[in-house]
């Protein structure tokens, strides 16, 4: 593992000259009957150079450089040299390669040479098998300069596998400048493709370029495909564990970003293999030249077998006072969302629904911000409900969890939606003599960095909002605790992701605070029981959530839903369609990933 | 080659003037400094106990660092070591060689070609001539990369371009006396152009079965572009993926020189007197290194 400490910035090549100035110089090519001939010019004019200055080193070290250089010669794509390479290293961090990686890897070097789409199913470590074809090619020399697009989010994480895992010290992109100066450059997607950045890259000749998230570049009319397909690269890899979203045009456009005429034009396509757009024609020669250009590793014997999830929903019992409260905020909620203040905007409402479920403290501020945004008259009941919220000296989810960490005896990361929730669970724990850790958005890099190493080394208690979980991972701990649930399920998928993926050891133990006969228990039912997403894939959802295409969020559908519907069965009646559709969405994807792959 | 990686590290700490000492059987141990340290790990490195083995087994026993074919270390002292020596110099002394026996080699040539004469050494003269030696890296290039390495002479008096092997342990440092050195005729550009028709006429008459086969395999992929373009009217596009795919695919024979040395080879002169029917004085010059001469 990095050592934070040593972390100092993503380097780049801050020598101040542009890389295509030091780039290698031929001589015009001589033209034999079958190939080209190319004499280097520079590293002539290198000796010429020393020559000039009449600096003649030593003969042993002559004798010892041409036996060095004998050592140094590769020979074809026949062993991957990356493995040997890092072999000692990776025994240091703890990475072991799995053998689908390695076969990956090599079938892109030797079968795709160097163009491929990725297309794993989630968690088998598309990033780890990118690395290594990356690694593989610098060593061998074929590759120099590299272009990473990835999502904003991912920049770091991306810094920090290439770093740890190979030995790649890439520079993440912050200024136009870094363009032109750094060999691996790691930059946002969504940056890269906007001018002035966009026709600074277009003129640089990359050797590769790796797309994370790739399914993103679908519609050949966006300003992410366009910057892609303008791009000057030898090399590309995709990564994307769902390549077809929708429909086989998305796919085509993927595929020919990657390799133009790999299927045709797209008229001829369109006559060959497809019945509809999302049915297939001839799908046997469909599949084989897909099979060229894309891998499509599946969990299972061969590749991974992840370890289990055990989830513990554990139901709280609220005392009589939280009770009263909560009772109060829910039914002045209710009213409020009639009300003409809220009339089109009810997210203050689903902010202050959640943060009620979560702790008073966090619901307390936000029924301040209300009453101060709005200039509610002082006898409204906002301001009483106000001052309860701060003078509940109870909290039945924090007596649970001091409970829960007590018998866990290990390393534990605690999550919540909400700083002041994050505050109130870190002081009760230290008060309990625990040590805890917090982990938020308010972060700098390094700081989060140095939590999570102290965290690794010391053990205790993580206590992590949400942002602050994004792009870090604590495989090293098998602890979780949703002290709050979030109402969209792929958060608390990206919780749980932190710890349950690729180098995950143990059994991950998920316990769920859910508060009795309140709307956390019906989020529960829908997620647990109806949807059953703790059984799903690592980012399964995440594509189920895409291929449905709703003009809502998650949340305000469940918000609509709570709001419209007041008995508890026209509620569960509602969740019970919404779980089906998206039950449906998932047999859908999965029908169509694999008819093709 | 990996019986050679021993040899390569404990040569390559020697010249650092460091003496690797085996604290236990297959483990070695050395303490190497600051400058060396960044110099293999980089700017932040610093200096330490090094342990190193050539042993699997003994780096995963007792956790030195494995140098193995491949492996990290052995990369980067391989790569500290390419870094040195791009130009250094040497002369390859006349006591290697023992001259009554080449004296005697030249007369019994010369005595086939003249069997009727007498012929005796009136002198001899022992000269060195300037050579410039070069390692070249040669790069087969099409999907996949080949290397090798080719060391080549070219002769700085009469600019031919030799190909055999010289006797590099043999070799010392430094130049010979300027007196007995033959003036240098041609430029080192030029002898860098001589050695590039050496390499095109030896390439010219190799087997090109791979280049054939990456012609093939660039023919199809660029058919299948072709294809794509046809009803496109973007002509840009086109001729950057066929740029692209060039870069990738098209074979090519990348040649770099790494590193020279300008040696000085011992050549003797001889004045053989050739008397029979009519006396004639003949010179020689006998190069040592190829086993050949050359009359006047």
């Amino acid at each position: 593992m990095l050592d934070p400490s040593q972390i100092i910035v993503p380097l780049l090549n801050y020598s101040g000259q542009s890389l295509i100035e030091n780039e290698e110089i031929f001589l015009e090519p001589h033209q034999l009957e079958h190939f080209s001939v190319e004499f280097s010019r520079s590293g002539f004019s290198r000796i010429i150079r020393e020559l000039r200055k009449g600096s003649f080193d030593d003969l042993d070290w002559h004798r010892l450089a041409q036996l060095a250089d004998q050592l140094s010669l590769t020979h074809g794509f026949s062993e991957l040299l990356c493995v040997n390479h890092l072999a000692q290293h990776w025994q240091q961090v703890g990475m072991i390669p799995y053998p689908h990686q390695i076969k990956t890897a090599e079938r892109v070097l030797k079968e795709m040479r160097g163009q491929a789409i990725l297309a794993d199913e989630v968690g088998l470590g598309k990033t780890i098998e990118a690395g290594i074809v990356l690694k593989e090619y610098l060593i061998r020399g074929l590759v120099k300069r590299v272009l990473i697009l990835t999502p904003a989010s991912l920049c770091w994480q991306w810094y920090q596998e290439l770093a740890e895992k190979f030995q790649i010290y890439a520079g993440i992109q912050k200024s136009e400048w870094d363009w032109e100066h750094a060999e691996v450059l790691i930059a946002s997607i969504d940056t890269a493709k906007l001018d002035p950045h966009a026709s600074i890259i277009k003129n640089i000749p990359y050797d590769m370029v790796i797309i994370d998230e790739a399914h993103k570049l679908k519609n050949s009319k966006t300003k992410a495909w366009q910057l892609v397909n303008s791009l000057q690269k030898k090399y590309c890899l995709m990564l994307t564990a769902t390549p077809i979203q929708n429909d086989l045009k998305e796919l085509y456009n993927l595929i020919t970003l990657l390799k133009p005429g790999q299927l045709g034009s797209y008229r001829s396509f369109k006559q060959k293999f497809m019945q509809d757009l999302r049915t297939p024609k001839n799908p046997g020669q469909l599949r084989k030249l897909l099979s060229e250009v894309l891998i499509r590793n599946r969990r299972g014997e061969g590749t991974v077998q992840f370890t289990k999830r055990h989830v513990y929903p554990i139901i709280v019992e609220l005392a009589a006072p939280e009770r009263a409260l909560y009772d109060r905020i829910t039914r002045l909620i209710k009213a409020s969302s009639k009300s003409a203040f809220f009339q089109g905007n009810i997210l203050p409402l689903i902010t202050l629904q959640r943060e009620v479920c979560s702790s008073f403290y966090a619901a307390g501020l936000t029924l301040q911000k209300i009453y101060e945004k709005y200039n509610l008259n002082p006898d409204a009941e906002i301001l009483s409900l106000m001052n309860e919220a701060v003078n509940v000296r109870q909290n039945s989810k924090c007596d649970i969890i001091e409970n829960l960490v007590s018998k866990i005896q290990d390393r534990v990361i605690i999550f919540t939606e909400y700083k002041a929730s994050q505050e109130y669970i870190r002081w009760r724990l230290e008060k309990a003599n625990y040590r805890t850790f917090a982990f938020d958005g308010s972060l700098s890099r390094n700081r989060k960095q140095w939590a999570r190493y102290l965290f690794q080394k010391e053990g205790g208690i993580l206590v992590s909002t949400e942002s602050g979980g994004e792009g870090l991972n604590f495989q090293f701990c098998n602890h979780v605790i949703n002290y709050d649930l979030p109402w969209n399920p792929m958060r608390l998928e990206q919780r749980i992701g932190r710890v349950h993926r690729l180098g995950q050891t143990k059994d991950v133990h998920i316990y769920n605070l859910v508060t009795k006969d309140t709307i956390e228990e019906y989020i529960m039912f829908l997620l647990h029981e109806k949807i059953n997403m703790f059984e799903m894939v690592l980012g399964e959802l995440d594509a189920i959530l895409m291929h449905l295409k709703w003009d809502k969020s998650f949340e305000t559908q469940l918000m609509h839903i709570f709001l419209k519907n007041q008995s508890k069965e026209d509620v569960h009646r509602e969740l019970n369609r919404l779980g089906d559709e998206i039950l449906k969405t998932r047999q859908e994807i999965s029908r169509q990933q694999w008819d093709l792959f | 080659m990996a019986a050679a990686i021993p040899e390569l590290v404990f040569k390559f700490f020697q010249l650092c003037n460091l003496k690797p000492v085996e604290i236990r059987k297959g483990i070695y141990q050395v303490q190497i400094d600051d400058h060396l340290a960044k110099e293999l790990d980089g700017w932040r490195a610093k200096a330490r106990l090094f342990q190193f083995t050539f042993d699997q087994r003994l780096a995963q026993t007792y956790g030195a660092e494995l140098i193995s074919p491949g492996s990290y270390r052995l990369d980067t002292i391989v790569r500290l070591i390419q870094k040195q020596a791009v130009l250094s110099s040497g002369h390859l002394p006349h006591d290697v060689f023992y001259e009554p026996f080449i004296r005697r080699k030249i007369l019994d040539r010369l005595k086939i070609q003249h069997p009727a004469s007498r012929l005796y050494v009136l002198d001899h003269c022992l000269r060195y001539g300037p050579y410039f030696w070069v390692t070249l890296r040669i790069t087969y290039l099409a999907y996949e990369k080949h290397e090798e390495i080719r060391k080549l002479l070219v002769d700085l008096v009469s600019g031919k371009v030799v190909n055999y092997e010289i006797p590099a342990d043999m070799l010392k440092p430094g130049f010979c006396s300027p007196d007995l050195q033959y003036r240098r005729r041609i430029s080192f550009k030029q002898a860098y152009q001589f050695l590039q028709q050496e390499i095109i006429h030896e390439l010219k008459y190799r087997d090109p079965s791979w280049a054939i086969t990456a012609v093939q395999e660039l023919a199809k992929e660029h058919e299948k572009l072709e294809e794509y373009f046809r009803d496109l009217p973007d002509s840009g596009q086109r001729n950057l993926r066929i740029a692209e795919l060039m870069a990738r695919a098209r074979p090519r024979v990348q040649i770099r020189p790494l590193r020279a040395a300008l040696l000085y080879l011992p050549k003797i002169e001889y004045r053989i007197m050739v008397a029979g029917t009519t006396e004639k004085i003949n010179r020689i010059t006998y190069d040592p290194v190829s086993n050949q001469y050359e009359h006047d």
